[in-house]
């Protein structure tokens, strides 16, 4: 008897089990009937957090979708010129090599030099950071050892490596796709420095000046602080953005969310 | 006029059998022409890579450029053979020992418990390996060595790679060794071996075959592994001279440059892709011709060798006092196992300790914005990806069964041919998968990164599994239960349909779950696929959408959201928890079933427990 019942509960699992995935599959198909309208944003992973938390807020007064792809600057212009996206997003200025499309700076960001919180150092010279991700030598007196670089098509890195005059990483450089894990790793190395969105910096991990300028928001605005590049959002040419997808744009440009980026520590244009 | 009638129904009949048994041929050959397709595909696609640089450069080029528009992946090539190399002694070593205790020194008790234990370590998914490595493993051996790098590099790879082959090589070790007829072992003790002398000079070379074919397939696993690889790996410009020197594999090459790349690199990837497919395919031919090879011959020799008879005497009495070798194995063997148990639960315990304290029920079910994320799109388009995999997967997979099971001829060179291709299918890694399924249905059948690009290339990667299992299951079916049926005047058709496919229920609901498993876990083919970004519900198949394991790894990227990758990583382990035990449940039922149908339980209890034990009362 006590069998029966093993194999009748394992049966009514199974079933309940079933039943569910349907009950899940009707109800995500049901969706279908009332689509609300849709903006598809993608690129860098730096510009990302900024276009999120101004999605958030276009959200509330506007019956939109907003779906933010993060990948790279470089994805987010191809992605453009191949009519993926309603508008990419870059981190750096738009090369002349990147035909039909066109750019418009959202706001000023700032590149962060940052080092685990416990590293005993403040400051470190352009020399320096160009021999470590050059040619893998450590910064002398620091403890700095192994850099932490981007992957190729980041913005981040390109502005980096052209401000900087960086040419090839040396091979014991690690390249990391997306800012975040940049940012892990530091958390938990205490001999490598990497670099990211000044927006994006944390109090998980420590900034570094460079050549005695302290990376602040003050100190971007002003230019005294050299490693700095344009956010842009990218727009095919010739193509008009759908009525939606301008609210939005339209909405990015304004005042109103000029002042959130602000707040978040990047710097805005329109000032 | 009665014969008339009888006539036509009976060719009506006939023809209705054949029709069938066509159809379920035709399911059979599926899989054979999807191992074509993806090969053929891949290789139209990477065609322009190839011409371009041409076949030697691409392969013996050390420079990866997109700027420069050069692509040589020698590189990577070089980066994937040391890991490899490095892996397999490592996890090998690991996986035979822990593979020799369970079958020999396991106690009974335990023994169901520790064969859950190497499931759940093939169950968990590689990005959760990969954050384990990223956040726990690296950090520690910085501490350790204090190497001049972030602890990214040769070292950190093996050790989490030999720990991700290792449920495979114990899997089918065991099953080999499981396999070696007891009369060898019983042999062995008469002749006065010890147990430990026993199971280590006679069992082991006996199982060597299936050994190597495990090894085999551990190979094609690490050679094929991508996200953990690729989120510790460090994908530097360099080569693995080092244990901590970043370099890159031809995985990790595909997942890092795959998302931004432009036509010409795009091509090039998917041309790494191809050679990556191409030294799968021949690990898979070269086990192909182990199984030719008769296994037999190792014990032959050595029996040979004992007959040209160089003082038989002697020789068994080194043997005798060699004991204490075997002695020492024995107990090296106990601690592997202890340390590969310990493991599990290290990083069951390091996920749920960094995890569980944010899992809430709002991030679980609470509605997701781009100001507040949660986990409930992913559940969504997860159990979409399932449903629509498995409703493409179901009948193509059961079908080849069928007709694997139950209408081809044993052993035809048809039958030959599509196992051999259904074991190819298995092999081929998921990134490759992704690449195809990106290329094909993403770009080709114009679907675009959507859920039903994904759940296509999702049922490619389930099909094996559910072959394999289904067949197995049907193959459980004793014959005269078919006789019964056939003498009650019932045709093939109606026999399969009404006698055998309910009897193998419980085999094709353990394929069903395993196939979850194998959807939740998977990453990689997803991201290349249906998406990473998932903040809505998905509203229709052709939305992009993201999986519970790809937000992991989209949590991990962006930085901002660790908690939320361990959170999202925590739900992912207690699923395969949950799957695992749900299978274990099933085959327990159905096996008391079975034996109780047989209406003998108490005696074949008894005598289940007698083999069970054989290794430990004698």
């Amino acid at each position: 008897m006590k069998k029966t019942r093993i194999n009748k509960v394992i049966t009514v699992l199974a079933a309940i089990l079933c039943f569910a995935v349907l009950i899940f599959a009707t109800t995500a198909l049901a969706g279908c009937g009332a689509r609300a309208d849709t903006i598809i944003v993608s690129g860098s992973s730096s510009v990302t957090p900024i276009m999120e938390k101004l999605a958030a807020e276009y959200e509330k007064t506007h019956d939109v979708r907003i779906t933010v792809n993060m990948s790279s600057s470089g994805a987010g212009i191809s992605d453009t010129q191949n009519g993926l996206n309603d508008f990419g997003m870059s981190s750096r200025e738009l090369k002349d090599s990147e035909k039909g499309i066109t750019g418009e700076t959202l706001c000023m960001d700032g590149i962060a030099l940052i080092v685990n919180k416990e590293c005993n150092i403040d400051n470190v010279t352009t020399d320096s950071v160009k021999a470590l991700f050059e040619n893998g030598s450590a910064i002398p007196d620091t403890g700095i050892t192994a850099a932490i670089g981007r992957d190729a098509s980041s913005g981040t890195r390109s502005a980096f490596d052209e401000l900087l005059e960086i040419g090839e990483y040396h091979n014991s450089v690690a390249t990391l796709a997306e800012t975040g894990n940049v940012i892990e790793v530091i958390k938990s190395s205490k001999n490598s420095l990497g670099y990211i969105s000044y927006g994006s910096l944390t109090d998980s991990v420590k900034a570094v000046s460079l050549d005695g300028v302290v990376c602040s928001y003050e100190t971007i605005v002003s230019g005294e602080y050299k490693l700095q590049r344009p956010f842009v959002l990218v727009t095919r040419e010739g193509a008009e953005l759908s009525e939606t997808a301008r609210g939005f744009y339209d909405y990015i440009m304004s005042d109103a969310a000029q002042k959130i980026i602000t707040k978040n520590g990047y710097i805005s244009v329109k000032q | 006029m009665i014969d008339d009638e009888k006539k036509k129904k009976k060719s009506a009949f006939r023809v209705k059998e054949k029709v069938a048994k066509a159809s379920f041929a035709l399911l059979a050959t599926f899989s054979v022409l999807v191992v074509f397709i993806i090969i053929g595909y891949l290789l139209y696609a990477s065609i322009p890579a190839f011409s371009k640089a041409g076949f030697f450069n691409f392969i013996f080029g050390t420079e990866w450029s997109a700027q420069k528009e050069v692509f040589g992946i020698w590189r990577m090539i070089v980066g994937t053979f040391v890991l490899t190399a490095c892996t397999i002694p490592l996890g090998g070593t690991f996986a035979i020992f822990t593979a020799v205790w369970l079958v020999f020194y396991c106690p009974r008790k335990i023994k169901k418990i520790f064969t859950q234990v190497i499931n759940l370590l093939a169950g968990i998914p590689s990005i959760v390996y990969g954050l384990f490595g990223y956040k726990f493993l690296m950090p520690i051996l910085v501490d350790i060595f204090h190497p001049n790098s972030a602890g990214f590099g040769l070292l950190a790879c093996t050790i989490i790679l030999s720990v991700m082959i290792l449920p495979t090589i114990t899997s089918v070790t065991k099953n080999s060794l499981e396999s070696v007829p007891s009369q060898y072992y019983e042999g062995a003790l008469s002749l006065g071996c010890s147990r430990n002398q026993a199971v280590w000079r006679v069992m082991l070379p006996a199982a060597k075959k299936g050994i190597l074919s495990a090894i085999i397939l551990g190979i094609g696993r690490a050679v094929g592994e991508t996200m953990a690889v690729q989120m510790i790996v460090g994908n530097g410009a360099g080569y693995p001279w080092g244990a901590f020197v970043p370099f890159t594999t031809l995985t990790s090459n595909i997942v890092e440059n795959w998302g931004y790349a432009a036509p010409p690199e795009q091509s090039a990837l998917i041309a790494d892709g191809f050679i990556l497919l191409l030294i799968v395919l021949m690990l898979n031919l070269s086990l192909l011709a182990f199984k030719k090879n008769d296994g037999g011959k190792f014990f032959a020799k050595k029996f040979r060798g004992d007959k040209a008879g160089n003082g038989q005497e002697d020789m068994q009495k080194t043997y005798r006092r060699r004991g204490s070798a075997q002695n020492v194995l024995c107990i090296l063997s106990w601690i592997v196992s202890m340390f590969t148990a310990a493991i599990l639960i290290f990083i069951i315990v390091f996920v749920f300790v960094n995890g569980l304290p944010h899992v809430s029920f709002d991030f679980l079910f609470g509605e997701s914005s781009n100001a507040h994320a949660t986990l409930a799109p992913a559940f969504v388009s997860t159990i979409m990806l399932i449903v629509l995999a498995l409703a493409i997967a179901l009948p193509f997979g059961v079908g080849a069964a069928i007709y694997l099971n139950e209408y081809a001829k044993l052993g035809s060179i048809f039958v030959k041919t599509i196992r051999l291709f259904v074991d190819t299918l298995a092999g081929i890694p998921s990134i490759i998968f992704g690449l195809f399924g990106m290329v094909f249905f993403v770009q080709a059948m114009n679907m675009g990164y959507s859920l039903v690009a994904g759940s296509f290339t999702l049922a490619l990667i389930i099909l094996p599994t559910i072959i394999r299992s289904t067949e197995q299951s049907l193959s459980e079916v004793p014959d005269s239960m078919r006789e019964a049926s056939y003498a009650l005047g019932a045709g093939k058709l109606r026999t399969v349909f009404v006698v055998v496919l309910p009897r193998s229920l419980s085999g094709i609901i353990t394929a069903v779950i395993l196939s979850v498993g194998r959807i939740v876990g998977e990453s990689a083919a997803l991201i290349f696929t249906v998406g990473s970004s998932c903040t809505f519900i998905p509203q229709s198949y052709a939305d992009s959408a993201a999986s519970l394991s790809v937000l992991v790894w989209k949590f991990m990227s962006n930085g901002l959201q660790v908690n939320e990758a361990y959170a999202t990583a925590s739900v992912l382990i207690i699923f395969v928890l949950m799957l695992n035990l749900l299978v274990s449940a099933i085959e327990w039922g159905a096996a008391r079933k079975n034996r109780r149908e047989k209406g003998q339980v108490k005696n074949n209890e008894k005598r289940f427990f007698k083999t069970e034990s054989r290794y430990r009362s004698i």
